[in-house]
């Protein structure tokens, strides 16, 4: 066992429990469930884009570090963008996209901009707009072809969906939307237990959605193990808030003024909680969007990031540039980090900050 | 119903460390060989020594003159014979010189009465001068009292700050509890010496009642009103509490006391006795029974520590006052001076050390400074040689230590500011 080297003794001597490095183990503990699930429902696809994602990290970062310091280390923030970067990724994509995407993201945008803590562009999202550029037909993958009647969607079946899946007459409700009998067997308990008391009623394709039944990405299956994920995250005040809250409230508000939806209009029409549980809005939110290192430090910085990051999620979802615009507007908002921060400098700053 | 007061911006809550109940004050044992030092603040002269080696000192016998603008008075703690002198480094880590006295002979001042003065003749000057010659000091400072009295002439209000030190343990409230009427009898003299006309105490409001005080201060006469503060770190410090009680920081106009330094006071002036106990709380999960001790002065940290019970772990550091702020040690055997206050014994899971990493730009430290400053663009500009672009905000950091304390990569950003405003002061000079 290797001896641990203690920092020279200075005050304080008592400190808040959480280290940085914890939190970043926290946040791959909480991936831990959204990758067995998207294992489970896309097989070894999605179990290969993982590994080779986590093993370009790891490779990459000890290289880069090599390079670098002469020292070889690797810090666990490189393999949480690993995971980040395999959490974009459809699971059908050749081998050689999830690894590029990830060495670039590592060596380019980490380490020749200064390694961990001072690159100003997110890594993750960087390498994920890589392979979106590079490599576009593997990563457009539409959700409209993946319905659940598709063909496109039996291919991609493993056989325990479509063991859950099975005897589930797939039916076409309104808008042409197809949903399992999962989705309804538990919306019907949902809209008998709870929603008639409230003079309610929910409408069938959110749980396929929570579920991830019918999603492009590997991090859009796991939505609901996302949502635990982030509970956690918060639980343990290791998340930025204001940024996730400011972008989910403005993309709220759009969606419902603006109409349509994420990705088809027929699909989403006007509906917000549709549009929150699909398309790994909450992943962006509260995974991608919320990178301390590349986020403002000041909490009126963070709420107008998050407004940035919403608005423009919502542009790029709605006139359909990219499924996953997130990545572009992550960038965009990165881009505007050093502009918000000087603008929330309180005014003793103001001097150094104009200089 | 009381009004709960307290700052405005950031703070921390150390409520999950903080210990409510209100330790006992018992008398420590006497030291063998009591090592007393000469100089209890950085910027303090020096005192002249006037006994030699070989001597025989009674108890309470003047060893060191006051010479400088800001030096007290040193006077022997037990009854002995001068061993030596030597220097020693102090926890605020500057060195001082020191006498070493061997325990012999009879004491006396202990155990007799004490008499009583009839002290409300006293003018201004003599009650200075009693402060100077009974060597009375300010124990969170360990500025002259008699100093701060005479610079405070402008100043409205005394305000006792019960909070003082109160990070995990409100020792100053037990001591406050225990010597009611002595501190409010020495606010009465301190008011005599001055032109202040109102005494504050600034409580916790979670300490529990205040009907002693109040029933003490009503009997003294004192012009007095209570505030409640609530606990959040660092309510003590005189900006947070300035802005508690008036919304500004330069609000208040105020002596700030503590009631250790009080009941010396208290007892410098109404029964001649010079300062020679200092109260120590020791805490921490790493000392058997946390206890509040009255100890003669230049006693060594490791009596008081084996008179709690000695060690039940091993202690990853032994911090000395504020473990936010002061220093820790390494030798036990260190003297209690008049600036000892308290020990804490900390465990590892106590204080979480951990190996410092690169900033992640959290924030957490933006949140937590209770002065609006950015400690994070602070340090990067430190950091990068530019400290004078930032040289206004280090002036306005009090040094509490709560962007530190939150810092999820263990930046000692404290220990930074600090040594800034000291280079950017010798730069000055």
């Amino acid at each position: 066992m290797k001896t641990e080297v203690l920092p020279e003794k200075v005050p304080p001597h008592v400190h808040r429990s959480q280290t940085s490095l914890q939190t970043i183990r926290v946040c791959l503990l909480t991936l831990l469930p959204a990758a067995v699930w998207s294992v489970l429902l896309f097989g070894w696809p999605a179990a290969q884009v993982w590994l080779i994602s986590i093993l370009a990290a790891a490779v990459t970062e000890v290289a880069a570090n090599y390079a670098l310091t002469r020292r070889f280390k690797l810090h666990e923030s490189a393999i949480l963008t690993g995971c980040l970067i395999a959490l974009a990724m459809p699971p059908e994509v050749p081998w050689y996209v999830p690894a590029m995407a990830t060495v670039f993201a590592l060596a380019v945008v980490k380490h020749f901009f200064g390694g961990t803590g001072a690159n100003w562009m997110n890594p993750a999202m960087a390498g994920v707009a890589f392979a979106f550029l590079n490599w576009p037909a593997f990563m457009l993958v539409n959700l409209n072809q993946l319905g659940l009647t598709s063909s496109g969607f039996a291919t991609r079946a493993t056989p325990f969906l479509q063991n859950i899946l099975a005897n589930s007459s797939v039916v076409a409700s309104a808008g042409g939307l197809s949903v399992s009998s999962i989705d309804r067997l538990v919306t019907g308990f949902l809209n008998d237990g709870l929603f008639n008391l409230l003079n309610a009623k929910l409408p069938e394709g959110y749980i396929d959605s929570l579920l991830g039944f019918n999603a492009a990405s590997i991090g859009g299956s796991g939505t609901l193990f996302i949502i635990i994920g982030s509970i956690i995250m918060i639980a343990r005040r290791s998340v930025k808030l204001e940024i996730p809250l400011a972008m989910l409230l403005v993309y709220g508000l759009l969606m419902r003024l603006i109409g349509a939806g994420l990705v088809d209009v027929f699909l989403l029409d006007n509906n917000i909680l549709l549009g929150l549980t699909s398309g790994g809005l909450l992943l962006t939110g509260f995974y991608y969007a919320t990178d301390p290192v590349t986020s403002p430090v000041r909490r009126s910085g963070m709420i107008l990031y998050g407004l940035i990051i919403g608005g423009l999620f919502f542009v790029f979802a709605r006139w359909k540039t990219y499924i996953e615009g997130a990545a572009f507007a992550i960038i965009i908002a990165n881009t505007l980090v050093s502009t918000i921060d000087r603008l929330a400098m309180p005014s003793v700053f103001k001097k150094v900050g104009n200089r | 119903m009381k009004h709960i007061r307290s700052f405005k911006h950031g703070g921390i809550s150390l409520s999950g460390q903080t210990g409510r109940e209100l330790p006992e004050i018992s008398n420590a044992f006497l030291p063998n060989h009591a090592l007393v030092a000469l100089r209890e603040h950085e910027f303090e002269a020096e005192t002249e020594i006037i006994v030699h080696e070989g001597q025989e000192v009674c108890e309470g016998q003047l060893l060191a003159k006051a010479l400088g603008r800001n030096a007290v008075n040193v006077h022997a703690p037990v009854p002995g014979i001068i061993r030596k002198q030597l220097s020693v480094q102090s926890t605020n880590g500057f060195v001082s010189r020191a006498i070493v006295i061997s325990l012999v002979g009879k004491f006396n001042l202990a155990g007799y009465p004490a008499e009583n003065k009839f002290w409300r003749t006293l003018n201004r000057n003599e009650i200075l001068y009693i402060l100077q010659d009974r060597g009375i000091i300010r124990t969170a400072t360990g500025q002259a009292l008699h100093r701060l009295v005479a610079d405070h002439q402008q100043a409205a209000s005394l305000l006792v700050n019960v909070l003082d030190m109160e990070v995990f343990s409100g020792f100053e409230a037990s001591i406050l509890n225990q010597y009611t009427a002595e501190v409010v009898k020495a606010c009465a003299m301190l008011l005599q010496a001055s032109t202040m006309t109102e005494v504050i105490f600034a409580v916790n409001a979670q300490a529990g009642d205040c009907r002693r005080l109040h029933a003490e201060a009503q009997a003294n006469k004192l012009p007095y009103r209570i505030e409640y503060f609530s606990p959040r770190y660092p309510h003590f410090f005189p900006n947070q509490v300035a802005e508690a009680l008036t919304g500004h920081k330069s609000g208040l106009s105020a002596l700030f006391v503590e009631p250790s330094t009080l009941v010396a006071t208290y007892q410098a002036i109404n029964s001649n006795i010079p300062y020679l106990n200092q109260f120590v709380f020791l805490g921490g999960n790493a000392l058997k029974q946390p206890s509040l001790l009255k100890v003669r002065l230049g006693t060594p940290i490791g009596k008081l520590i084996e008179e709690c019970g000695g060690f039940v772990g091993t202690p990853d550091t032994i911090a000395v006052n504020n473990p936010l702020v002061n220093g820790y040690i390494e030798d036990l055997d260190m003297p209690v001076t008049k600036t000892t206050r308290a020990l804490w014994l900390l465990t590892r899971p106590e204080t979480r050390q951990s190996q410092q990493e690169v900033c992640m730009r959290c924030g957490n430290c933006i949140k937590a400074c209770p002065e609006r400053l950015n400690p994070y663009f602070m340090n990067t500009f430190i950091m990068a040689g530019q400290a004078s672009l930032v040289t206004a905000q280090l002036e306005r950091c009090s040094g509490c230590a709560a962007c530190s304390y939150v810092c999820s990569s263990r930046i000692p950003l404290s220990v930074h500011f600090k040594q800034q405003q000291k280079a950017g002061a010798t730069h000055e000079n």
